[in-house]
């Protein structure tokens, strides 16, 4: 007798036991993802749809319907597997004519099918409904359901070999998501152990779908082969821990480790970095610290590129400051506070050094900054990008499919600013930038003004992980018209390197006054 | 030999369920494996039809270490338990149009015969029938494939006479040259269809044997003495041994004659009034052997 009737048989029984619920879920997943998925550019549909409705709670449904698909997929992914318990000693399935890796196929064939198949229509429709041709909207519902099948499907399914009940993986599942809640970025954020506007995350996203495939995939077939749920939760768990300490890993080394992966490294081999001064305006505004300031930080003028290609960008990817002493020996380390909004002035600002982490700490650091005693170096790395593509859309409001960037609309959001916004669909650039005429300068460079347009931080094309959308807001300079166009412009990436960047503190330093309130200075 | 097991042991955390049993199963034999609940009966199973792996020791089954059984051996096999948890949300029928293609030997006229005989309800969900008609399901499984092993375990508990009944003789019926392992720790049912008996307690198994060896040394012997009795010297064959007045009673578990057991009577209590020997039951015996069971337990 043939594998295959076996496994067909397995996975008959398993559809006539489940198959409403299997339609029921797949009919959910491809309305909810296919027509409700909340907006990737942060705004919510329903508020589109129903302005009125705009701060009401209902335009929170569509983050509570996605969220449902989800609880519905792991109920299914779990009551599927559950049907012949992998860790139990009671089940019909273990004396029957039927190899463990033959019910292990039968589950794997009927749970992918059951959730990717949906999945994949889901994505078909996303994509249509965005009016994306054909190939686009393969691409991106192909992406979608394989970053499904290693981010969602592995997982669960590895849940639910080690448990026994619905309850028993609800508590697990819990446990899981409740320790990356509490030890993962979003405290690391809160606790200002995250800095700088790093923006290699993908190859911590990249890294944590690959801890999935390496260690979930062996461990479910190590379940089912040899079942032992405690060695199996030991090495699960380690795997959770793994995967929330790659969270603790520093943007800069993230950075860093960007740099061994560049395209063409010696394509930023002319590019320095040369001392910056700031602005006379804003030194004005500056002023010392009171001492009883409760914020006072060093600043420093941002260093000049020298030597980028014409028409190429350069971004500032992550930085680290080094304080050191005379002997050369390292005080203290800092990241680079995240720059301001890029569209929110046409002006670079100074770097800010950060003070989150220990303010009392930096007090000492800050005053032998300030008498000379220490001094300060920028370690940075850096992406040299270049223009790829230039598109114009009308700002009618209109949805517009353009290839190589998404679903993209332009609409007037004031009198005097535009807003753009991009899903991307299919292969999309994560690099872009802004271009509208009478605007205030484009997005800058963080680190040089001149010449610099580059807006978002440079990744390579996304397929499987999730792309970036592009949501800008673009401000007119007072007097000027509204232009009928808008300009996008696209980047691809040419290198990243890593660069000393001279810096000259600027101490101390308070943030610049308000405005003189009666008109009195 | 059908089933061989070597010092098979299996422990759950510092208790030890299963100790160095050497169990063997002859071809074509109705093995009934006795014990009091928690004897390690369930247990000794669960390895056999490698749902457990054993700590030490090694079991054959078909000819076939126990941990390589395989889809090809589990085509022979039927297995009964008491607690198999069975596809609730399917229905009879639907049980059955999944088992069918996984066995090549299924014979379709002997199923709805079965079904038939013991009046399974097609259209019922398995979870919504009573404990007595999941075991008849469960049996009614287990047999259309005209296993060479049935392996059953206390698949009477908690089921009421007349399914007892019905249950036995669809076994019965379907024997042939079966060979059958059947626990349980009530053996009125079974006492005429098993034809050897394998008894357990603690872990350990104390002995097994063909039934008639088993009954052929088992006597309830009441002897009646002239003058009242002192309590008697101990014998490690006499089991439930008490005195009331004149009548001494006990039972003989290495019975080999009444000649011979007169003998050791007079040698133990004096000359007898009267000797009474009856053979037992198997339900008797078990009982006995249980009872002492417990008893030396409770001693050491």
């Amino acid at each position: 007798m043939k594998a295959s009737t076996r496994i067909g048989a397995v996975m008959r029984r398993d559809w006539r036991l489940f198959w409403p619920m299997i339609a029921g879920v797949g009919a959910w997943q491809v309305l909810q993802r296919g027509l409700a998925e909340p907006d990737p550019t942060g705004n919510r549909d329903l508020s589109v749809l129903f302005a009125e409705l705009a701060d009401e709670p209902l335009q929170y449904l569509p983050v509570l319907a996605a969220a449902l698909t989800i609880l519905l997929i792991a109920t299914l992914v779990i009551v599927i597997v559950h049907e012949d318990e992998v860790p139990g000693v009671r089940g019909d399935w273990l004396t029957r004519p039927v190899r463990r890796f033959e019910t292990l196929g039968a589950k794997a064939l009927l749970v992918g099918g059951a959730v990717l198949v949906p999945d994949f229509v889901a994505g078909l429709v996303y994509a249509f409904v965005q009016d994306a041709p054909i190939d686009a909207a393969l691409l991106h519902a192909g992406g979608r359901t394989i970053g499904d099948l290693i981010g969602l499907v592995l997982p669960l399914f590895l849940l639910a070999s080690m448990t026994s009940n619905l309850a028993e993986a609800a508590i697990l599942g819990i446990i899981v998501a409740g320790a990356n809640y509490v030890l993962g970025p979003n405290t690391l954020y809160g606790l200002g152990l995250i800095r700088g506007p790093a923006d290699a995350s993908w190859l911590t996203d990249l890294a944590r779908l690959g801890l999935i495939v390496v260690i979930g995939a062996p461990l479910v077939v190590w379940q089912y082969r040899r079942p032992n749920r405690w060695l199996v939760r030991s090495v699960a768990g380690v795997g959770v821990a793994a995967w929330i300490a790659l969270a603790y890993v520093s943007p800069y080394d993230l950075a860093r480790m960007h740099v061994g992966v560049s395209p063409d490294p010696g394509a930023g081999a002319s590019i320095t970095l040369s001392e910056g001064s700031i602005e006379p305006a804003m030194l004005a505004r500056m002023r010392p610290c009171s001492p009883k300031a409760a914020m006072c930080s060093p600043r420093f003028p941002l260093p000049k590129v020298v030597g980028m290609p014409a028409g190429d960008g350069v971004v500032l990817e992550a930085s680290i400051i080094r304080v050191r002493d005379a002997a050369g020996r390292q005080v203290a380390t800092y990241g680079l506070a995240p720059a301001s909004d890029p569209f929110g002035g046409g002006v670079p600002q100074p770097g800010l050094v950060s003070s989150e982490p220990d303010r009392k700490a930096m007090a000492g650091v800050f005053d032998g900054i300030r008498s000379g005693a220490l001094h300060m170096e920028g370690d940075m790395t850096l992406s040299l990008l270049a223009p790829d593509q230039r598109v114009t859309l009308p700002i009618d409001g209109k949805r517009r499919f353009v290839r190589g960037l998404g679903a993209c609309r332009v609409w007037e959001a004031s009198n005097s600013s535009v807003q753009v916004q991009c899903r991307p669909i299919g292969t999309a650039p994560n690099s872009m930038s802004v271009i509208l005429e009478g605007a205030r300068p484009p997005a800058r460079c963080a680190l040089d003004a001149a010449g610099c347009s580059v807006w978002a931080a440079p990744l390579p094309a996304r397929l499987i992980l999730p792309q970036r959308p592009l949501n800008a807001y673009v401000s007119l300079l007072v007097g000027r018209q509204m232009p009928k166009t808008l300009d996008i412009q696209t980047y691809v990436v040419k290198a990243h390197f890593a660069r000393q960047a001279p810096l000259k503190a600027i101490v101390p330093t308070a943030s610049p006054p308000a405005p003189p309130a009666g008109g009195k200075p | 030999m059908i089933i061989a097991t070597e010092k098979l042991a299996k422990t759950y955390g510092s208790r030890e369920a299963v100790h160095g049993v050497d169990l063997e199963v002859p071809q074509g034999a109705a093995m009934a494996l006795i014990g009091a609940n928690g004897a390690g009966k369930t247990t000794t199973i669960r390895m056999l039809m490698n749902i457990l792996r054993p700590d030490a020791g090694s079991a054959r089954v078909l000819g076939v270490e126990s941990r390589k059984l395989s889809a090809a051996e589990f085509q022979r096999i039927g297995y009964v338990s008491e607690n198999q948890r069975m596809p609730e949300r399917l229905s009879v029928a639907g049980f059955f149009d999944y088992l069918r293609p996984l066995y090549p030997t299924w014979d379709r006229k002997l199923e709805d015969s079965l079904r038939a005989s013991l009046d399974l309800p097609g259209d019922r969900r398995i979870g919504q029938l009573s404990h007595g008609m999941r075991m008849k399901v469960a049996l009614a499984s287990a047999l259309p494939f005209h296993p060479e092993l049935l392996v059953l375990d206390e698949p009477l508990s908690g089921v009421d006479a007349l399914v007892r009944d019905e249950f036995m003789a669809g076994m019965l019926a379907q024997a042939g040259e079966m060979t059958v392992l059947i626990s349980s720790h009530d053996l009125a049912d079974i006492e005429g269809s098993a034809s050897h008996v394998a008894f357990m307690d603690r872990g350990r198994l104390l002995f097994q044997e063909s039934m008639d060896q088993l009954t052929g040394r088992f006597r309830a012997v009441s002897v009646t003495m002239s003058n009242e009795l002192s309590p008697p010297r101990d014998d490690a064959s006499w089991l439930e041994a008490k005195a009331s007045g004149h009548v001494f009673s006990f039972v003989e578990s290495r019975f080999e004659g009444e000649e011979q057991l007169r003998r050791k009577i007079a040698g133990k209590l004096g000359e007898a009034r009267n000797v009474d020997v009856r053979p037992m039951s198997l339900r008797a015996i078990s009982t006995a052997l249980m009872r002492n069971a417990r008893r030396d337990a409770s001693t050491q």
